[in-house]
Formats: structure tokens, C-alpha cells, sequence
């Protein structure tokens, strides 16, 4: 395996108990080892159907023949595979911080792909920044991690935020429903309600993890100032009072508090992550808390 | 408002560079973010909710220009006036006598006034000429009419107390005349209104009394005499009369000193605003200085002392002129005098005897002195002789007078009497017809003189009790100190012996001057503003003596209300004039906060 330092050994060891849970059943496309909506053939009893001409002779309940002298046929709940797609925040914002954002964002994708490969399910990830857009396909199996790390390596900050027409996109390509994952610091001039609305459409289940850099979080910085946004290189001056850090910090807050409660209210999870959070940390004590892992 | 000093506006202009600096802007430096999302949304809830959202981004220049604007307004110096501007003349007539030493206003009264004076200095025009005048028992010009302030804040402070009476009089009439020439002009009387009424000229000069002083609490010493005993071996009486000006009885106490040891001290219990007495007994040693003290604390301590020097020597007496054997036997029955007798009075030294008995001869002039003049008329100092009375009988005489004291001159024969005309300052005591004295008095300066103008064996007088009554009251009254007595902030006139011609003085505070004159002489010392001993050391031995204020008027502790001139009228206490002061410490001390408050919000930019 090419040496990536989006996983070491240890974390790898502490994944692989891991699985991701989904409150929904969805209905897969391979066998798999999620629980599926289709009733099949499965291990796990899902329910009794009366039989009509045509059913698997094999699946007749005999015992219950027996006793009541009809013929009921046993469902059983489809184990299927769950898809997983991630959607990573590569703007030009993203590589900002210390810790930057971009790297932490390529390991918390990294370690919850690693989660759905190791069991069996689909992942797919993109990363957009601006106009561009790399796209790792569908991919399956814990043998693909390799391919999965080189992928991520390979991303690089680039463009501006465009939350709207990045999650549209991504909702359209996935239209397939599943665990949606979007990484991103949200910093969108636009706002983000529109373009979380497109993830609301396909009745996944959605995870959306903001990353914040801690120098965004408390920006370290006083006197008459010139603020060059990264992205687009939009100026801003101003003059850094205790006041105007007041009134940063209440907007911070109004940000991340509107977006938890965003996704309070229509059932999505939602992680405020400051990028001086160990990964570790938020995937076995955060998410494991908040149940999107177990 | 004015201002003294408006050139000093210019400086106004100082705030173009500040607000071109503000133009130039400062250069920011240039930071970058993640996104400038968040900020630009709080700059604009700042703006949003702040009110003058447009100054405050200009804050700090705001401050900094109304800095320079408050200083350079400082620095203007402006004064808040009431009254439109014009040139006047002020004269500032300063009580420094003995009560404005008076603690009832802290520190005392006379700095108070000197204070006081310094505020209404303030109050005058730039243009306002001011004279300060200081006054006690005379006055004293400290600087003339000048518009010069620092001169005139230096004369008040040149003012020094004296333990004197209080005499505006002359202060006043300098003062008058000094301002009399212009048309605007106040006289301000800073005192405590303890002087006589004041003779006002005709013309409305407009006067202020500014009173000084509160009602004070006092214990004084106001007389003080020491009596020999009538025999050897009983003791010396110290007599003092004690005034307490106080709403409240107290116990006032006293204490004797003799040559400079306590001797004695007594309580005497006073009751509010009385007089009382308290003699000490002192019987050895022979006193030479004698001091009453009160200890107690009270408001003015100038009067708590007062010193009485005995005179060590018995008076001599010089009998010059022809023997006479009804004077000698006369005088040989006073008491405590020594008598000389010189036939050729141009021989003897009048200076060395306390009182010279002129019998039928007369030099020119005479010296200061106590004289008894017989038998002749001292043609000088306006008394005139126009002809004679052939036996003059007696009219009148002045029973009040100590010389005709228990003597009845009634039925005294004289052969004839010159008609003399006596000036304005001798008073006589025995009155012939058409009110020709036979026998006249006078007291001008030291000097005192008993004339008898007719000769004595031309007159049955010698054979009647009356002469050597007369005789023995007449010394008695010229051996007296009485008024002679020199009181603080007179001159000490001092006889020079005739072999001597300086001599040195010693005030109390140790202060030493050394008089030089012709022998036989008086030489002047004027240095006498404080009570106390004073000191002349001489070729033979030295001589004390003690100057006591003793005067009630001074140690009455409260303050006239209003002051009166001769004419009746009546000048009421002027609020002291609504002194606006200088604004300038205000402005000062308004640009200061102001700079803290620049400061504070420049660190609130800057500090987290």
C-alpha cells in the first residue's frame, strides 16, 4: 500500500470495529451487510406473506402449513451494501488554518470511507472546489482503500466556495440513496440553505461536518487591518476593536448555531469541528455519541 | 469671557496636519483570511446598531482635533468677566494689624485677605491699574498704581503682619488721592473692620469692604502694671486686666514670669465677653521684666503676652536756677527721687535726669522732656505774653487735672501775672481773669511741662498748703510714664547720652540696628511692628523696654459687618465679587481626561 498519512496503523486498528449506522433501511444494490429495505433472502426474519403462484417453494413456512393448513411464505430482510458519498470543501478556504482545514477534512473522508469499505459498503467521494470537480467512482471492498487515500492525496485547494451548485451536483450524481457526507467550512457568501436543500431531495441520510480552523474560531489578530479573502480576493478593511471581535464571534455562533438547528429540525447530524480536534476524537467520541457510527 | 492672550488661538491650526495625516490614512496591514464573510457582516452590524456609526470610524481623529481645540483655548487663557471690560483703577487696602493675625479662618486672617485680594486680582481688566496699600497703624504703600500683576501679586505677598492697632486713616487718604485724577475707581478694604470711622472725601469714590474673618475665640492681655511696695520687705504686685472675647464662660489660665522664671500661674474663670483682673504677689527677686502669659489656645496669640519693664534706678530730678528755700523744703519731701541741684542750668545735662525743675531761669530751646517750669514763660511753641495782670485773682481751675488734684487755689494772692495766650496743646489749669492761666500744662510728645507763669516770692503761694501739694503732684504726674509709653508701630525715640552717639537696638526676633546720631540727641527706631522687649544697649549698660499691644479693639475676635465713614455713611460686607476664575485649569484638566479617554479607546482598538 503507498505510504499516506491520511491513516496510520493505529487509527486503522480502532476503524475497523467501527460500521456506519443508518436509522433508515435503503435499499442497496449489491448484497451487502447492511439490513435492506427488500425483503429476500437474508438471515435475519422480516415478516409472513400469504403465498401466490410463483413463490420460491422454498421459503413456505411448513410448520406453519401444519397447524393452520395454509400456506404462508417467510420474508426474510436483504442484507445490502450502503452507499456512502462524501462530499468534500476543496475551495481555496479550505486550506486555511493551523491545522489547516483541507488536510483534517482528507482524514475525517479518508477514516469514514475506510468505515464503509471495511464493511462492505459503497463509497464514493467527491471533492469540488470551484469549477472543479475530482471524483472518486463507486468503489467497493476493503481493497480499495489504497486506491481511496490516493485519491485523497491528490486533492488540492482550489476556487471559490459554491455550496449551491456543488451540492446540486453532488445530489444529482447520487441520486442513489444512502449516507451522505458533506465536509466543508460553510464559509459560502451565498449561505448554505439553498444548497443544502438539494440533500434533502433524495431522503438520504446526511452528515454534515463544518470544519473550523481555531484561527477562525478566535482570529488572533488586532490593529487597523486589511482582510484579503483567499478566494476571492475581495478586501476588507477594518479596524480589529474588542467590539467588532464581539460581533464576529455572535455571527460565528449565529452561523453554527443556525446550522445546528437547520439540521435539527429536518433530521440531519451535525458536527461543529475545530480543526484542533483530534480526527480521532470526532469519529470515536462525537460520532459514536451522536450514533453515526457504532 | 476675554482673552488674555488670543494669538495663542493660532494654535488651533495644529489640527490641519493632524486631519491631513488622517487623509494620507494609515497604511493597513494587509492580512489574509479564510473568507471575509464573517467580518464584513459584523463591520456592518456595527454599523448597523451604533449610533454616529459615521464618527466613530474617525474616533480617534475627532479626539485628537477637540484635544487641540481645548488646549489651544487653554493656552488663550480665557477669563469669565461679569461686568463689560473697562479700565479702573483698584486700590487694595490690606489690614495687617494685630487681629488680622487672628486663626479664626485658616491659616489666619491676613492670609486670607492676602488670598482674597490675590482672586479679586484675577478679576481685574488686563488693562485695570491696581495699588496696594497695607496698613496698621500707619500705612504703607507696597506698589503704586500698576497694571503690572506679577508686581502687584508680589506686593501682596510682601504684606507682613504687625502687631499694631489698626489706623485706615492715612491708607485711605493715600489711596483716595491716588485714584482721585481718574474717573473708574474702587477702593477694596480687606479687614476686619476694627478701625475708626473713615474720613471720606467729597467725591464718590466707590468703596468695597471685603470683611475678613469669622467670630473668634480670644483671651487677652490688656492692661499690665507692677507696683512697688510701700515697704521693703513686703512683695511687688503684678497687676494684669484680663479681657476674654468668647460666647463661652472659661477658664483662662495666667502665668507671671519675673526676669524670665514662672513665678506664679493662676486660673481665672471668665464669663463670656468679660473683663477680670488678676494680680500675682511676687516677692523676690526685685523684678526687672515682668511677663503675663495666657497659655490658653485660642484664636489670636499676639495678645496673650504683655511685658512690663521696671524701672531699676529711682527718677532723678534736677533743680536748676537759684536756691529758693520753700522749693527746697518742698522737694525735700518727695519720696523715691533723687535731687540734683545746678545753680548754672547751661552746665547741666538735661539728658541724664528724668524731670528738670527750671526755678526762675529758662534756656532757649529745651530738649524733650519733663519740665517744671517756674517763674518764667517758655516764650516758644506759639505761647504768648501781650502785657500784665496786676494781682490776678484766681477765677478757676481744672479740678480734674492730676496737677490740682485735692488742691484748692482758691484766695492766692499773686503781685502780677503776664497775660498769656496759650496755643491749642497746653491746657490750663489755674485760670486768672479774662482766662489768663497763672499756672498751664502741656504734653506734646515726650515732652511734658508744668509752667507756673508767676514768680513764686512775688506770691503768698509758698506759704500755703497748696504749694507743696501742687509741687508733689506735679512730679507725680511728669515722673508718670502714662502716654509716653511707646506702643507697637511707633517710633522709639532714644536719647543719646552727651558722650554717646550710637546706640544698638534689639527687637524681639532678635533683630539687631545699630543708631547713630549727635550725642545728646534723639535718634529714631522705627522697626517696632512686633510687641515684646526690645533691647538698647548704650555705652552705660542697656536699657529695656517692652512694647505691648494692650489695645481690646485688636483682641475683639469678630468681624464688623459693615464699616462707616465720619459723614455716617454706611459700606455693608461686599460679597466677595463673583471671582470667574481663569479657565484655563479647567480646560487643562478637560483636554487630560480627554487624552485618557483617546488613550482608552486607542488600546480597546488595539487590546483584546
Amino acid at each position: 500500500m503507498k505510504k499516506s498519512g491520511l491513516l496510520d496503523a493505529s487509527l486503522i486498528a480502532q476503524l475497523d470495529h467501527l460500521e456506519l449506522v443508518v436509522r433508515r433501511l435503503f435499499a442497496g444494490r449489491t448484497q451487502g451487510e447492511k439490513r435492506s429495505k427488500r425483503r429476500g433472502t437474508g438471515s435475519e426474519f422480516a415478516d409472513y406473506r400469504e403465498y401466490a403462484q410463483g413463490d420460491d417453494l422454498r421459503h413456505i413456512d411448513w410448520n406453519v402449513y401444519g397447524r393452520l393448513d395454509r400456506l404462508f411464505l417467510k420474508l426474510f430482510h436483504v442484507e445490502e451494501d450502503l452507499r456512502l458519498s462524501i462530499f468534500v470543501d476543496t475551495s481555496l478556504s479550505m486550506s486555511h488554518g493551523d491545522p489547516s482545514k483541507l488536510p483534517y477534512a482528507k482524514k475525517l473522508a479518508a477514516a469514514m470511507a475506510y468505515i464503509a469499505l471495511a464493511n462492505l459498503d459503497r463509497v464514493t467521494i467527491e471533492a469540488a472546489g470551484g469549477s472543479t470537480l475530482d471524483r472518486l467512482p463507486p468503489t467497493r471492498g476493503k481493497a480499495q482503500v489504497w486506491r481511496l487515500l490516493e485519491f485523497l492525496d491528490e486533492v488540492e485547494a482550489q476556487g471559490t466556495t459554491d455550496l449551491h451548485e456543488g451540492l446540486r451536483q453532488f445530489s444529482l450524481r447520487n441520486s442513489t440513496p444512502g449516507m451522505k457526507v458533506v465536509i466543508s467550512d460553510f464559509l459560502d457568501k451565498k449561505g448554505y440553505q439553498g444548497a443544502l436543500k438539494w440533500l434533502l431531495k433524495g431522503g438520504s441520510e446526511i452528515v454534515l461536518l463544518h470544519l473550523l480552523s481555531p484561527q477562525e474560531v478566535k482570529p488572533p489578530i488586532v490593529g487597523d487591518l486589511s482582510l484579503e479573502d483567499c478566494e476571492d480576493g475581495q478586501v476588507t478593511e477594518v479596524s480589529i476593536t474588542a467590539g467588532l471581535l464581539k460581533r464576529y464571534e455572535a455571527n460565528l455562533k449565529a452561523l453554527v448555531g443556525g446550522l445546528r438547528e437547520y439540521s435539527r429540525t429536518r433530521g440531519l447530524a451535525y458536527f461543529f469541528i475545530p480543526t484542533s480536534t483530534p480526527v480521532e476524537q470526532v469519529i470515536l467520541n462525537s460520532m459514536r455519541r451522536t450514533g453515526v457510527v457504532k | 469671557m476675554s482673552l488674555l492672550n488670543p494669538w495663542a488661538l493660532f494654535w488651533i491650526l495644529a489640527t490641519a496636519p493632524v486631519i491631513l495625516m488622517y487623509f494620507l490614512k494609515l497604511k493597513r496591514k494587509k492580512v489574509a483570511v479564510s473568507s471575509t464573510w464573517l467580518w464584513a457582516r459584523s463591520i456592518q452590524d456595527i454599523r448597523v446598531n451604533a449610533p454616529f456609526q459615521k464618527l466613530r470610524s474617525s474616533l480617534l481623529l475627532l479626539l485628537q482635533i477637540l484635544l487641540i481645540l481645548i488646549a489651544a483655548f487653554a493656552v488663550s487663557d480665557p477669563i469669565g468677566r461679569t461686568t463689560p471690560p473697562e479700565e479702573k483703577r483698584w486700590v487694595f487696602l490690606i489690614d495687617r494689624s494685630a487681629s488680622m493675625q487672628a486663626k479664626d479662618v485658616k491659616p489666619s486672617r491676613l492670609a486670607k485677605a492676602k488670598e482674597t485680594a490675590k482672586e479679586l486680582l484675577k478679576t481685574c481688566g488686563p488693562r485695570d491699574e491696581v495699588m496696594i496699600v497695607a496698613f496698621s497703624n500707619r500705612a504703607q504703600v507696597l506698589t503704586p498704581l500698576t497694571a503690572d500683576r506679577g508686581a502687584a501679586e508680589r506686593a501682596i505677598d510682601a504684606v507682613e503682619p504687625a502687631d499694631t492697632v489698626t489706623r485706615i486713616q492715612e491708607a485711605f487718604r493715600i489711596a483716595a488721592s491716588a485714584v482721585q485724577p481718574y474717573k473708574s475707581r474702587t477702593i477694596v478694604i480687606l479687614s476686619d473692620g476694627r478701625f475708626e470711622p473713615i474720613q471720606a472725601g467729597a467725591d464718590q469714590i466707590e468703596l468695597k469692604y471685603v470683611p475678613i474673618g469669622t467670630v473668634s475665640k480670644n483671651a487677652a492681655v490688656t492692661a499690665i502694671e507692677v507696683k512697688k511696695p510701700q515697704k521693703a520687705d513686703e512683695p511687688w504686685s503684678v497687676f494684669a486686666q484680663l479681657d476674654l472675647f468668647s460666647t463661652e464662660e472659661t477658664e483662662v489660665p495666667v502665668e507671671c514670669h519675673v526676669n524670665g522664671e514662672l513665678k506664679a500661674v493662676k486660673k481665672v474663670k471668665m464669663a463670656a465677653n468679660t473683663s477680670g483682673a488678676v494680680l500675682f504677689e511676687v516677692a523676690k527677686p526685685e523684678p526687672e521684666i515682668v511677663e503675663v502669659k495666657i497659655t490658653m489656645e485660642d484664636d489670636l496669640d499676639v495678645d496673650n503676652r504683655a511685658w512690663a519693664v521696671v524701672r531699676p534706678e529711682r527718677p532723678k530730678l534736677l533743680v536748676a536756677g537759684p536756691g529758693n528755700f520753700f522749693l527746697d523744703k518742698a522737694l525735700a519731701q518727695v519720696r523715691d527721687m533723687d535731687a540734683f541741684s545746678a545753680e548754672d542750668f547751661s552746665k547741666a545735662s538735661t539728658g541724664d535726669y528724668d524731670i528738670v525743675v527750671l526755678n526762675g531761669v529758662l534756656p532757649e530751646s529745651l530738649p524733650e522732656g519733663r519740665y517744671l517750669i517756674l517763674g518764667e514763660l517758655p516764650k516758644w511753641e506759639g505761647i504768648k505774653a501781650e502785657g500784665e495782670v496786676v494781682q490776678p485773682a484766681v477765677m478757676d481751675w481744672d479740678r480734674r487735672h492730676p496737677v490740682a488734684r485735692m488742691i484748692n487755689f482758691s484766695g492766692l494772692y499773686v503781685k502780677s501775672d503776664p497775660k498769656v495766650t496759650l496755643p491749642g496743646f497746653a491746657a490750663p489749669i489755674v485760670e486768672g481773669p479774662d482766662n489768663a492761666p497763672l499756672i498751664f500744662s502741656w504734653e506734646k510728645g515726650r515732652t511734658r511741662a508744668v509752667v507756673v507763669a508767676f514768680k513764686l516770692l512775688e506770691s503768698d503761694w509758698p506759704l500755703r498748703l497748696s504749694f507743696p501739694l501742687f509741687l508733689s503732684n506735679s512730679l507725680e504726674w511728669l515722673r508718670d510714664e502714662g502716654r509716653a509709653q511707646p506702643r507697637p508701630g511707633e517710633a522709639l525715640r532714644i536719647r543719646l547720652a552727651d558722650d554717646e552717639t550710637e546706640v544698638t537696638v534689639e527687637g524681639p526676633g532678635g533683630r539687631k540696628q545699630k543708631l547713630t546720631g549727635e550725642a545728646g540727641r534723639d535718634v529714631v527706631y522705627g522697626d517696632t511692628d512686633r510687641c515684646g522687649l526690645y533691647t538698647v544697649t548704650r555705652k552705660k549698660g542697656t536699657q529695656k523696654m517692652a512694647l505691648n499691644l494692650l489695645d481690646p479693639q485688636e483682641s475683639r475676635g469678630n468681624v464688623e459687618p459693615e464699616i462707616r465713614t465720619v459723614t455716617g455713611q454706611v459700606t455693608a460686607a461686599s460679597v466677595v465679587p463673583p471671582v470667574v476664575r481663569p479657565y484655563w485649569r479647567w480646560l487643562a484638566l478637560g483636554a487630560l481626561l480627554l487624552l485618557l479617554v483617546e488613550w482608552g479607546v486607542y488600546h480597546r482598538r488595539i487590546e483584546l
